[in-house]
């Protein structure tokens, strides 16, 4: 009777032990809640193999394409191989106020547009690459010609490698968080595009602007 | 309690069996027995204690229903039975759903043969098909009037803004069910506008590492595939209706347990006399509302089946492409108002907004200032409404593909000429009315009518994207002089109209058509355009543009919908 | 009240006709149907064709008509006629004989589009095995082959030439030979696309530069001179294969060569002389 009165006191006052271990365990179940929804997140999101979009691609040094042509696609690893030099200009890569001055080397281009997701082409008549979905334009290094992609194309981390596909030669230098051109080194004999290294491309001037045809 | 035995042996047999039948009547209806159901459907006053309000104590389905309403609510006005309406869709679209699950498999490999399956080969599939897909149109058009009118009359108000929250949250359950059934076909409308959208998803105004990783959550991989699928398909089919059905049970107490609001001019400003309702203004469910929600269940049956049968038909293009988009990519009609939204502002805003406009939505009702429902008194808010859904009108028709960036006019006549995807006036002339030869647009093909048409078309279509120079055209065409535009580079460009859309100055055009099979046809768009300067130059020959037609093949019989040509 | 009695009944009624009219309709709907999906996808399989195979197949897939798919030039086609009765006719076709295929003939073209000739020029199409196409594509493609069949190719009688056994007898029978028409014939039976031009030794890539092959022709099979040697490697490419090829040692048995050239020059048996004579440059 005696422990019973006092616990009825405490009721409106101090807590009770009974309380404060009920909050204890709010405490613990509320933990537990968000422990399990980021290990629900980390079960939900996609792992990436080698060879697979999302991991590392090798490629002979041989198929690097020819300085300032056509770019080469590989579908499986949703990249465009480009091989620029920004001395030795041509229609299809032309210098523009605002470029990085030298750019030699070579590129992985993601094939996404960078507006909206959509699959770009690159169209020979026109020398660039053009989306279908809004009519985004980029140059053969991925700088955009026209909006509305509001960046200019992501680059995937280019890495030359020696004979064994495994020595790192060199790799793509980081300049303002962007993958610049990789000038490969005389002994590469292998190239690995890291498809799960993906940089956004920068918010370049409109190319367009240059020469008064933005529509 | 007696047994049927000694009932047998007391009453005799036939009056035992009447009196079995009348118990049975009474356990099944849960508290009606031959004669009450009788008395109701004969439309006689009920004996008392009224044996009508029993089922809806007693049983499970009708507990959920009201035993009766205010006579005022059960008219047309004021709520135009858009709830009842929506849950009806809801129902009918879980039952077309389930069976059509009954011939889907949910991965790249196969959905799409599954889709022409359910079409060529399962009886009546064509139909149960169209009747998901337009069930689905019509259930988000019913949703978003029932929001619409729950607004109009102020029945939002207190005490039911629980009510209205429970609602967006169902109004944003029914969009995701139907984006997600969206995909399921996986064709390429599917595929692409999916994959567009959600691209949406990492334009958040969240740093880059969360985008991309929801990003990679809601496609299943760096891409849309066949994780991608299975995740959508279990959403569809699991996630959202259990959602919604949990959502609509908290909504439709809350309902119940409020009343249905009163028309605004029916009670004192401030005053809510929904659930106090006088006797003499009472409708009792059984029998009047249930005749009339079996009428109207019978009325928008047959509307539904007639509809998917002779107006109406759900589109199956080409097999989804992740490599290849289509000139054309299309947002669902219910979502073009983001599309146009997209166009008038950068997406990192609009993805930012559109969260911010449905938290807006919900907490509504927790700050209203006015009490009156009277229309009188709620101008303000009432224009507001009007023009935003002037403004969603709007957007949605900007979002559409008129309003498109437009690719080069060659391209352009070819899209609607010989489209990518679908049928359209060429590809549906019949196979035999096409002779192998060319032909020039607006030519007349005697003894083909469909094909002469489907040529007035084309020179229609490709007079709107040409202007002329004064230089002779090979047909007479009637179009507009040409706009000449140099560009840095001394390449001039021609534009026509009053937003100086690119046009071809005099260009020729013709149809090629070859047959290279044996009931296959190949249909080829061919444009040269000549140099205006210089007549002798040819400044771009076009001829890519390949469709293939089989004899087969029924385009005619898509074209007679009215939603496809 | 009543009103809606009657106005659900009837809805009910017209519901009930509507569904048996769609029912009655139905089977021949789905007939249409059918014909419509078979139809599209020998649409789709023409576009891939053109796409993907004219180039070496031909225009028509007689292994006729090949153009480079860049520059647009005419080029040897590499690859066998498939517009051609051997393979398409009867439920078994001569060339299903041929390889010993035992199943169906979709099965069968399905089959060498998926997964290639290993030691030929024909490559892997199926994404299942390393190519660039997904099933449904290769069905396509399938579809459209098997569409070529048609009366009008298999009823025209086949003509079989029987072929002597040396290119003495041979001779015999065709002693002239129009080298001029034998180059023609050397580019559109699709010489050209392995064995290069008889200028140039660079440009043999697959089979063996045949630019000296009057004077060498001699030295590989014991007993066969020149002549009777080129004779035998034409109709019998199997019979003996030379150990260096321009990619390295040559493939086979069996030889990456077709061997169907026999069926090929069937109707007309000259052409042979006139091809030996333009290769031996006589």
């Amino acid at each position: 009777m005696a422990s019973q009165a006092a616990s009825v006191e405490q009721a409106g006052g101090g807590m009770s032990r009974r309380e404060f271990l009920y909050y204890i365990w709010g405490a613990s179940i509320a933990l537990l809640t968000v422990e399990a929804a980021g290990l629900l997140i980390w079960f939900l999101i996609p792992r990436f193999r080698e060879g697979e979009f999302g991991g590392m691609f090798f490629l002979p040094v041989g198929d690097v394409p020819d300085v300032n042509s056509e770019p080469a696609l590989y579908a499986d690893g949703r990249f465009w191989l480009v091989n620029l030099n920004s001395q030795e200009p041509n229609d299809l890569f032309y210098p523009a106020p605002g470029d990085d001055d030298p750019l030699i080397g070579v590129c992985a281009i993601y094939t996404v547009c960078t507006h909206l997701g959509c699959i770009y082409a690159w169209t020979p008549a026109n020398d660039r690459y053009e989306c279908p979905c809004h009519g985004s334009k980029y140059r053969l290094d991925g700088r955009r010609i026209e909006s509305p992609a509001p960046r200019s194309l992501d680059r995937f981390q280019v890495l030359a490698l020696a004979d064994d596909k495994t020595t790192v030669l060199d790799s793509s230098p980081l300049v303002n968080d962007f993958w610049n051109p990789l000038a490969l080194p005389s002994e590469t004999a292998f190239i690995g595009i890291d498809t799960g290294n993906k940089k956004n491309g920068p918010t370049q001037v409109l190319l367009c602007r240059f020469n008064d045809s933005c529509p | 309690m007696t047994t049927f035995v000694d009932q047998v042996r007391e009453l005799g047999v036939k009056q035992a069996v009447i009196a079995k039948t009348d118990e049975v009547v009474e356990r099944i209806t849960a508290g009606m027995n031959v004669n009450d159901v009788r008395a109701a459907l004969r439309g006689d006053e009920p004996r008392r204690p009224n044996p009508r309000l029993r089922p809806h104590a007693d049983s499970f389905w009708l507990h959920i229903r009201p035993s009766f309403y205010h006579t005022e609510v059960t008219n047309i006005y004021p709520t135009f039975r858009l709830g009842w309406l929506s849950t009806f869709m809801f129902v009918w679209e879980t039952i077309t759903g389930i069976i059509l699950m009954v011939f889907y498999t949910p991965s790249p490999l196969v959905a799409y043969g599954n889709m022409w399956n359910i079409l060529a080969n399962v009886p009546l599939g064509q139909l149960f098909r169209n009747m998901h897909r337009l069930g689905a149109e019509v259930m988000v058009i019913v949703v978003a009037l029932h929001m619409l009118r729950t607004f109009i009359t102020g029945s939002y108000k207190k005490p039911r803004q629980f009510t209205w929250a429970t609602g967006m949250i169902l109004l944003v359950l029914t969009l995701l069910l139907s984006f997600s059934g969206y995909l399921l076909p996986w064709d390429q409308l599917a595929y692409w506008a999916l994959t567009v959208f959600l691209s949406a998803s990492e334009a958040a105004p969240a740093p880059p590492a969360v985008n991309q990783n929801i990003l990679l959550i809601a496609q299943g991989g760096p891409s849309l595939g066949a994780n991608g699928l299975l995740r959508w398909y279990l959403l569809h089919v699991l996630l959202m209706p259990l959602l919604l059905g949990i959502f609509f049970f908290v909504h439709y107490y809350k309902v119940v347990l409020h009343g249905l609001s009163l028309p605004p001019g029916r009670e004192e400003i401030g005053e809510d006399t929904a659930k106090r309702v006088p006797r003499d203004e009472r409708t009792y469910f059984i029998p009047d509302l249930l005749t009339s929600e079996l009428m109207w269940t019978a009325l928008l049956s047959l509307f539904l089946i007639a509809g998917s049968l002779w107006l109406w038909d759900a589109p199956l293009e080409t097999h989804a492409d992740p490599v290849v988009t289509p000139l054309h990519v299309v947002a669902p009609w219910y979502l073009s108002w983001s599309q146009g939204w997209l166009k008038l502002a950068d997406k990192t805003i609009i993805v930012g907004f559109i969260p911010l406009l449905m938290v807006a939505f919900i907490v509504m009702p927790y700050f209203e200032v006015g009490k009156s429902r009277r229309y009188a008194d709620r101008r303000v808010g009432l224009s507001v409404s009007m023009v935003f859904i002037a403004f969603m009108l709007v957007s949605n028709w900007m979002g559409t593909p008129e309003f498109r960036v437009e690719s080069s006019p060659d391209r352009e006549v070819s899209i609607k000429v010989l489209p990518e995807e679908g049928p359209s006036l060429l590809m549906a002339v019949p196979y035999e009315e096409i002779q192998p030869g060319s032909y020039l647009p607006g030519q007349v093909v005697s003894g083909s009518p469909h094909l002469t048409e489907a040529l007035a078309y084309y020179k229609t279509i490709l007079e709107e994207h040409s202007c002329t120079m004064g230089n002779p055209a090979l047909t007479d065409f009637h179009v507009a002089a040409c706009r000449i535009e140099e560009g840095g580079t001394g390449e001039k460009r021609y534009g026509v109209g009053i937003n100086n859309k690119e046009a071809m100055p005099d260009p020729y055009s013709e149809l090629r058509v070859e047959e290279v099979q044996d009931g296959l046809l190949e249909l080829n768009l061919y444009y040269e355009v000549a140099n205006p300067d210089d007549l002798n130059e040819i400044l771009n020959i076009s001829d890519d543009w390949v469709k293939h037609k089989h004899i087969d093949s029924n385009y005619e019989e898509e074209c007679r919908y009215f939603n496809k040509c | 009240m009543q009103v809606k009695i009657i106005i659900g009944t009837v809805s009910f009624m017209i519901a009930m006709m509507v569904l048996g009219y769609a029912a009655i309709r139905e089977t021949t709907r789905l007939e249409r149907f059918s014909a419509a999906r078979t139809g599209r996808q020998i649409e789709m399989g023409a576009h891939l064709y053109n796409q993907n195979c004219a180039t070496c197949h031909g225009v028509y897939a007689k292994a006729e008509e090949c153009y480079d798919a860049g520059t647009g030039e005419p080029i040897g086609c590499i690859g066998l006629p498939l517009n051609y009765n051997a393979l398409l006719c009867g439920d078994t076709s001569l060339r299903m004989e041929a390889m010993n295929w035992s199943g169906t003939k979709e099965a069968f073209i399905q089959s060498t589009l998926a997964s290639g000739r290993p030691g030929t020029e024909m490559p892997t199409w199926s994404e299942n095995f390393g190519g660039p196409l997904r099933d449904d594509q290769i069905e396509n493609i399938a579809q459209f082959i098997l569409n070529y069949e048609t009366e009008e190719l298999c009823s025209a009688p086949l003509v079989v030439f029987d072929w002597p056994d040396t290119y003495e007898e041979y001779s015999a029978e065709f002693p002239e030979g129009d080298a001029a028409h034998g180059e023609e014939l050397f580019l559109t039976l699709g010489c050209t696309g392995c064995h290069g031009n008889l200028e140039d030794e660079a440009s043999a890539t697959v089979g063996p530069w045949l630019g000296n092959i009057a004077e060498v022709g001699g030295t590989f099979v014991e007993g066969l001179n020149a002549e009777e040697y080129v004779y035998q490697s034409i109709l019998e490419p199997s019979a003996f294969i030379v150990p260096e090829c321009p990619t390295g040692p040559c493939a086979g048995p069996p030889s990456p060569m077709p061997d169907n050239f026999p069926l090929r020059m069937s109707e007309n048996p000259q052409d042979l002389q006139d091809v030996m004579t333009y290769i031996l440059g006589k």
